[in-house]
């Protein structure tokens, strides 16, 4: 018999800008809870939003029979474990100036633009506590704040974002700075003509869906994906290993333990390891059906079942920064809005471009025009592999920037 | 807990700010899933929770509470929190004058899913897995449920009162169709306000199941432009996507040369086109009789004969750009403060057959239905279904990875307008604005052709 109290706390303020001012402040100071109850081959479960005492909400959870999920797995041990990491140098109240001074500051110097976004600081606080067996706590201060903006003669909502999440700090007017040098060559359109290029997603998250999808235990075993069949096969470039991250703060990953409290020794799986489809990803109930060893990838919001899933999701780092690896391109496309492609079955992907830049030998000459760029899985992270750098493009994403060539139509 | 007295008990100073209002919401909502006909998740998840508004010195600020028996502290709170900010403000914008009302709109008493038993639910599901299991070649089944009751009570500064309801239910059925070493991934989902909707629904599975193995074979589209038919799903998505969030007023602030762009009537597409927005439609996913602002919904123009009509308000956008609301101000839950949202977004119908749009074109697409869509300055659709259409009739299926054009392009590429009218309800997902995701919305209309739209 297992009993199992989750306990969700998140305490935030959220800032928001609309029309180059600061239109709103939002204060939130919500607990979510939610009780399991391992019987001897079934799962009872309750949650609650609000403050409410672990014996009734237990009691919730053994009475609601009619929900009660079977499990045949067996439980994992646990071990306690408690991690802080909250902000260092500065304080949550930080967050207002320095969001209201990076408005002010980009809305005078580019005055052509309207600037909204919003900014948001929550302190994070999850509990996981097996009564009898172990406490696993891990809490937490992340900080996300980004701009939209908006070119005044523009027909779009919106014309192009930039910002950051992290967890521990934030560092608006770093990144408010670095990006400058993409407004002041937003109003300059770059001619192009169709062929291959190559290409960085400034956040390159969605392309690895494909991947994903066929790496998930129970899709891998009813033969589903695009690399069905192919574990252990060389898939990919030898350049591109591919990992889900649990615990990396710097990444932005915070699973510290997973829904079942299971704990990875090594944070760090490798889906994809040079090139080589390398490991699938198991749940409790996953690893159990198809005698795999569990991953550490049970998630569960508070109010939900188990499901399998995916950590942070990166690639590992390439030697040279961006910078160097630009310098020595006569062109490359940065691509920051690309909303609305898609894969299809085959692995065959495209997508329109709806806000990119032009870097010829590593200096910015315009934007983009109405583009839209085709590729696939294989050639992407395979054969067009150019280079993967040693660190992101910008705040957008934690992952390193890929440069792959893909072919471009002009719309 | 009697919500409507708690508002009513609720005490605020006059000078206290310029304006303030709460919102109570209790909501249930249900999600099971069977994956390959086993259980694997089966979740009941109540909330209830409030939104407290302030209004004061030219800006809002919000708290969301689970604390219900401190409303008054809350707003006098917020109200400090305002006070204690040093800000110049040239002139402060009041909120969009309420005319005072009471309103009580409960339409689901008989029909309320969270009396329904998990049993009855479970059921529901389970009737269906003899008609998947009847077809070979069928992996990776995922049977889904999903439900919500929600009530919201309302008070304003202004003296505006309302309760109303709301109640929907879904089944989908996700599965991949084999054919050797070919695979195609699908969907069928069905939409309900009572469970006894989601009954007697075989026949619609298994002509669905059918269909998708048409596509094991279907090969690549080659890229380019090509006419496009398009039926009521993907022209919902399209008609929301591509001018629906441009309609909402809120991306104006600030904006004077968007006003001018955005002018009332303005041409900004064919005369055959009508776009309209509104959430009175009980049976819809999107139905909202009075947004979180205690503004009644009502039909909205977007576009009415190719002209632009109207757009979408809330209370701030009504404000500052001085048009009345609209009743679009909604917010995806008691967490989140209301933001201009759409409600039920169609085409009209129009004068032709869907056999007169298909004669209409040589060598086109069919796309039947979607995965999903989006809409910035080029709009994109990534169909599921589509086929080729040859000689003015529907031909054999084909792969298509995503459809774009540019918006004000495709509004005055289009040649004509469908007779029939459907309407797309889903009770799984919605509409995402920002941190704000899925809001329930509904879209749909009559079929529609389009001359040219980009293909791959």
């Amino acid at each position: 018999m297992r009993k199992e109290i989750l306990q969700l706390n998140e305490k935030e303020t959220s800032i928001e800008a609309a029309g180059n001012k600061i239109a709103s402040i939002r204060n939130k100071n919500i607990t979510k809870s939610s009780a399991r109850f391992f019987s001897v081959d079934k799962i009872y479960s309750a949650s609650f939003v609000g403050e409410i005492d672990e014996k009734s909400l237990l009691d919730n959870a053994i009475n609601n029979k009619e929900s009660a999920l079977e499990y045949k797995y067996s439980l994992n041990s646990l071990a306690s474990v408690s991690k802080e990491t909250f902000l260092e140098g500065k304080n949550i109240e930080d967050l207002l100036p320095e969001y209201q001074n990076a408005l002010t500051e980009i809305s005078s110097k580019f005055p052509d633009f309207i600037f909204s976004g919003k900014a948001n600081i929550k302190r994070v606080s999850k509990k996981l506590k097996f009564l009898e067996e172990a406490d696993l706590k891990n809490s937490y201060d992340a900080c996300e704040w980004y701009f939209l903006y908006k070119h005044k003669s523009s027909p779009s909502i919106i014309d192009g974002f930039f910002g950051s999440g992290d967890i521990g700090t934030f560092d608006i007017k770093t990144e408010v700075s670095n990006y400058s040098k993409f407004l002041e060559a937003f109003s300059n359109e770059v001619t192009l003509e169709a062929g291959k290029y190559p290409v960085i997603f400034v956040d390159s998250s969605h392309l690895f869906s494909k991947i994903l999808e066929s790496s998930k235990a129970d899709n891998y075993n009813k033969e589903i994906g695009l690399f069905r069949n192919k574990l252990n096969e060389k898939i990919l470039n030898e350049d591109f290993t591919l990992l889900d991250v649990s615990y990396d703060t710097s990444i932005g990953a915070t699973a510290l333990f997973d829904a079942d409290g299971r704990q990875r020794s090594n944070p760090k799986l490798p889906i994809i390891k040079n090139g080589t489809f390398n490991s699938l990803v198991t749940d409790s109930r996953n690893a159990q059906k198809y005698s795999l060893e569990p991953t550490g990838n049970t998630l569960r919001s508070f109010d939900s079942s188990s499901v399998l899933g995916f950590n942070t999701i990166t690639v590992e780092a390439g030697q040279r920064t961006v910078e160097q690896i630009l310098s020595n391109l006569p062109k490359c496309l940065i691509i920051e809005m690309a909303a609305g492609g898609d894969f299809t079955d085959l692995g065959d992907y495209s997508t329109p471009v709806q806000n990119g830049f032009l870097m010829e030998n590593g200096k910015i000459t315009g934007k983009l025009p109405q583009i839209t760029l085709t590729s696939s899985v294989e050639k992407m992270f395979g054969s067009e592999l150019v280079e993967i750098a040693s660190k992101p493009f910008s705040g957008i994403s934690k992952c390193p920037a890929i440069i792959s060539n893909m072919d471009v139509l002009i719309n | 807990m009697d919500h409507i007295k708690l508002l009513n008990e609720v005490n605020i100073p006059v000078d206290t700010c310029e304006y303030w209002d709460i919102r109570i919401e209790e909501t249930t909502k249900c999600e099971i899933v069977y994956q390959d006909y086993e259980l694997t998740s089966c979740s009941t998840k109540p909330s209830l929770g409030a939104f407290v508004r302030v209004f004061d010195n030219d800006m809002w600020f919000y708290s969301s509470t689970t604390d219900l028996n401190n409303l008054e502290k809350e707003i006098l709170s917020l109200a400090k929190q305002s006070k204690s900010l040093k800000r110049e403000t040239e002139k402060s914008l009041r909120p969009y004058n309420q005319i005072p009302s009471t309103d009580k709109i409960i339409k689901s008493d008989d029909t309320r899913l969270d009396n329904v038993s998990i049993d009855t639910k479970k059921s529901t599901c389970e009737a269906y897995f003899q008609t998947i299991q009847s077809f070979e070649n069928l992996k990776g089944i995922k049977l889904s449920y999903s439900d919500e009751y929600k009530i919201k009570h309302f008070r304003s500064s202004q003296n505006v009162y309302f309760s109303f309801d709301f109640n929907q239910c879904g089944v989908s059925v996700s599965y991949t169709v084999f054919n050797g070493d070919k695979q195609f991934d699908d969907r069928v989902s069905f939409y309900g306000k009572k469970i006894g909707d989601l009954n007697n629904l075989s026949n619609e599975i298994t002509s669905a199941i059918k269909e998708s193995f048409l596509f094991t074979d279907a090969k690549p589209i080659d890229a380019g432009n090509y006419p496009v038919v398009m039926d009521s799903e993907v022209v919902g998505v399209f008609a929301h996507e591509s001018f629906g969030h441009k309609s909402e007023a809120d991306f104006m602030l600030g904006d004077e040369e968007a006003k001018e762009t955005w002018k009332i009537g303005k041409k900004v597409g064919n005369e055959c086109l009508s776009i309209v927005d509104s959430g009175e439609e009980y049976g819809t996913s999107g139905y909202c009789p009075i947004d979180d602002e205690g503004f009644r919904t009502q039909k909205t123009y977007l576009i009415k004969d190719g002209i632009l009509s109207g757009r979408l308000h809330s209370q701030h956008t009504s404000q500052i750009l001085n048009e009345a609301p609209t009743g679009n101000g909604r917010a995806m839950n008691f967490e989140f403060e209301p933001i201009v949202r759409m409600t039920n977004t169609y085409v009209e119908p129009g004068e032709l057959s869907f056999e007169d749009l298909i004669s209409k074109v040589e060598l086109g697409i069919y796309a039947k239905d979607i995965n999903h869509g989006s809409g910035l300055s080029t709009f994109t659709i990534a169909p599921r279904k589509c086929y080729m259409i040859r000689n003015g009739k529907i031909a054999e299926p084909v792969r298509v990875s995503v459809m774009s054009g540019t918006v004000f392009e495709a509004l005055n590429n289009i040649e004509g307008c469908s007779k029939n009218f459907n309407m797309i309800n889903t009770a799984f997902g919605g509409c995402g604005k920002m941190e704000q995701w899925p809001l329930p919305v509904s879209f749909g209309g009559s079929k529609v052709l389009v001359s040219k739209m980009v293909i791959s």
